[in-house]
């Protein structure tokens, strides 16, 4: 039993942490705070049913398909709506309600496009299982797990390992000295917003065949959201953490406690982690005056 | 006022007129509260028109009001999770309303159907009535969900209004000596009851592991569920709570299914009851899956996927032709001559909704309140696409349950449990 729940809760906890990375990227590039990358998880599902029910693309190139479109759409959205203010006045407060503004405006727009109505995916991503040891392992878990494990391996290494990321991280960490030295710190942010959506929609892609596609499921951004602060807020590998540890206190809290007590045992942990350690799990610790 | 404006800035004043802007827009798109739009070539006055001489002096013309078009409200879930079966509601009671129309209307008056979507909050289900009572409105359908209508309930029976719903199922909804609130759907007694009945007496189940949605609706089938289940000798080995929105059940089928259950009961609707059966056999489970009417609509098969084979529910609805009337087999035809598909178990009750009323109103011979209730409450075997609908005294609806199995893709009708067999 505790082998299933944990597979399970993985998972769920993977699809959590690529929205978190999206967080931590974006606010580690930009500082800026975009509640509205739930909405690029919910467009994600939607977008990936219509390719598979209606577009009878398969599985994973459906997923492709959504991340490039919903990564260009995250840059449209980090154009019209978010670079404009910065340049003008670069207030943290415009943005976040230009964000929610955005949130809003994704929600009823899918809602137009989609109807209210939960859309099922044709097919799981895979079928049946296998059981080793009395314990069954359900091949669309283990597919999710594998998918998401490739997107974070991919994702760091590009991040760490080619010349590409290393600018992605000089603008994220000093934006002014990177523009002194010839980077085309706009650029950088834009191609940020450009990996941060493909990674929610990807998150969407693989959380819709395991539930559902709905409008509604944008609100787990909440929950990448949650994951990427109990990570520490711009950390990425602490963002892939946070994303895990909340998936398995949601799973195993549900069974030991109450499922009724999902939320309020995940989020209860996030708040003692930032009791106890302000910056999250693998944040820095920075300076009230720096 | 203008020094304060002068201090923020041209580019900040700009700024902030772009996201009122924007904000008035977004709160301009959504549904909550506002009709739908309204139908065209409608007389926008109350006031009684001026009515032309009657050519023929033995034949007066008739009141004004009594040719005016007939408002009926329609309350619905239309987004959201409610929108499963709010959706289909509404296109039942508009289908009805348009062939009315067609045909003439009630006492020579045609329907205009004024819409409120209440996103499935029971807040804004109670403040469409307010909205409808204001506008002169008396006559409602409602589609929204058991929790929301008991909301709605106080303020009908303040302000005196007669609602039907197609679906509000809680025993709750019609527990009134005198009411106003009207069911046409067997509720969750005989629901959840015929279930608990058949898993023991003719499927032979012994144990169970239930999953009770943590609403109005799902504490009620419950509650019928065990009162028969467990009454006839039956036990259940688990009872799980989860929220409403609830998607992930493994956690909870891995720490209880060991137990070996004959049966996991379902009391939700269709959406998450399908995941909660496709994560059960995708641990492992093998057994009977027992649920209720909602599982009957397409969103629960397509959740569950192969998972929904060998599942049993009790339904209020069946297009098999063992258990067709002639009146629900009329309906059916005129519904895939319209759609294309065949209607589901909301669209029937609700289209049989409408037509409930204009047979009290026929009846009754009058559109004030007090005579169109009074001859609702006397409605005996209507003969309705739905089945044979007798009301019962307070306001709840007297029909044979259908037992129904999920087998080989589709649901099969296998026999009628009538009121009082079980």
């Amino acid at each position: 039993m505790l082998v299933s729940i944990f597979l399970s809760a993985l998972a769920v906890g993977c699809i959590y942490s690529l929205i978190a990375i999206g967080f931590s990227l974006i606010y580690r590039a930009s500082g800026i705070l975009d509640f509205s990358q739930g909405e690029m998880t919910m467009l994600g599902a939607l977008l990936g049913w219509s390719l598979v029910s209606r577009a009878s693309f398969p599985y994973l190139a459906a997923m492709a398909g959504v991340m490039v479109l919903v990564g260009v759409l995250s840059v449209l959205k980090q154009r019209i709506a978010y670079q404009p203010i910065r340049t003008r006045s670069n207030s943290p407060v415009l943005i976040i309600i230009s964000s929610i503004g955005l949130l809003m405006i994704l929600n009823q727009t899918a809602v137009l496009l989609w109807g209210a109505e939960p859309l099922q995916y044709p097919a799981q991503i895979a079928e049946g299982g296998r059981r080793l040891g009395g314990v069954w392992f359900p091949m669309q878990t283990l597919w999710i797990i594998g998918i998401a494990a490739v997107l974070m391996l991919v994702f760091h290494l590009v991040f760490h390992r080619t010349q590409f990321g290393r600018m992605m991280r000089a603008v994220a960490d000093d934006p002014l000295m990177s523009r002194l030295v010839g980077i085309n710190v706009n650029h950088s942010v834009g191609v940020t917003f450009l990996v941060a959506g493909a990674l929610a929609a990807a998150a969407g892609a693989l959380y819709a065949p395991i539930y559902y596609a709905s409008y509604e499921i944008g609100i787990i951004g909440v929950k990448g959201f949650a994951a990427a602060i109990l990570g520490g807020y711009g950390n990425i590998v602490g963002a892939m953490i946070g994303g895990i540890i909340l998936g398995q206190v949601e799973a195993f809290g549900s069974t030991y406690i109450s499922s009724a007590y999902r939320d309020v045992l995940a989020y209860t942990l996030l708040i003692l982690v930032l009791l106890l350690r302000p910056q999250g799990i693998l944040g820095e610790r920075r300076r009230s005056d720096a | 006022m203008l020094r304060m404006l002068r201090g923020i800035g041209k580019q900040r004043l700009l700024v902030l007129v772009l996201i009122l802007l924007l904000a008035s827009a977004v709160t301009a798109g959504c549904r909550s509260g506002k009709p739908a739009a309204e139908p065209a070539k409608q007389p926008a006055a109350q006031q009684p028109a001026p009515q032309p001489a009657a050519k023929d002096s033995q034949a007066p013309a008739k009141p004004a009001a009594e040719t005016q078009p007939l408002k009926i409200g329609l309350v619905s879930g239309l987004s959201n999770w409610p929108a499963v079966f709010g959706v289909p509601a509404m296109e039942g009671f508009q289908f009805a309303a348009d062939e009315i129309n067609s045909a003439g209307g009630v006492l020579g008056r045609k329907l205009e159907m004024v819409k409120i979507d209440d996103e499935g909050s029971p807040f804004n289900s109670q403040q469409a009535i307010v909205k409808f009572y204001e506008q002169g409105i008396r006559f409602v359908m409602s589609g929204s969900h058991s929790t929301a209508v008991l909301a709605q309930k106080p303020k009908v029976e303040e302000l005196k209004m007669l609602v039907i719903s197609p679906l509000a199922t809680d025993p709750a909804v019609t527990d009134t000596k005198d009411p106003y609130y009207f069911v046409d759907m067997v509720n969750n007694i005989y629901l959840g009851g015929s279930i608990g009945f058949y898993a023991r007496k003719n499927l032979n189940l012994n144990t169970v592991l239930t999953f009770v949605r943590d609403d109005a609706y799902g504490t009620s089938i419950n509650k019928a569920f065990e009162e028969k289940f467990v009454g006839d000798g039956g036990r259940v080995l688990a009872k799980v709570t989860y929220p409403t929105d609830a998607k992930d059940f493994r956690a909870d089928l891995s720490k209880h299914l060991g137990a070996k259950p004959d049966a996991i009961m379902l009391t939700g609707f269709a959406p998450e009851s399908g995941l909660i059966a496709g994560q059960a056999r995708e641990l492992g489970f093998q057994g009977t899956i027992l649920a209720t009417n909602p599982v009957l609509a397409p969103q629960y098969a397509e959740a569950a996927k192969a998972g929904a084979e060998n599942t049993w529910a009790s339904g209020a609805f069946s297009l098999d032709p063992n258990a067709m009337t002639d009146a629900t087999k009329d309906y059916l035809a005129k519904w895939k001559a319209k759609f294309g598909k065949e209607p589901n178990v909301y669209q029937a009750h609700a289209y049989d909704a409408v037509y409930l009323l204009k047979k009290a109103i026929e009846d009754a011979k009058s559109t004030d309140l007090e005579p169109v209730r009074k001859a609702m409450l006397g409605i005996k075997n209507f003969n309705g696409a739905s089945g044979v609908t007798t009301v019962a005294p307070d306001g709840s609806t007297q029909k044979p349950v259908r037992m129904m199995q999920y087998k080989d893709g589709g649901w099969k009708y296998i026999t009628s449990l009538e009121p009082g067999k079980f």
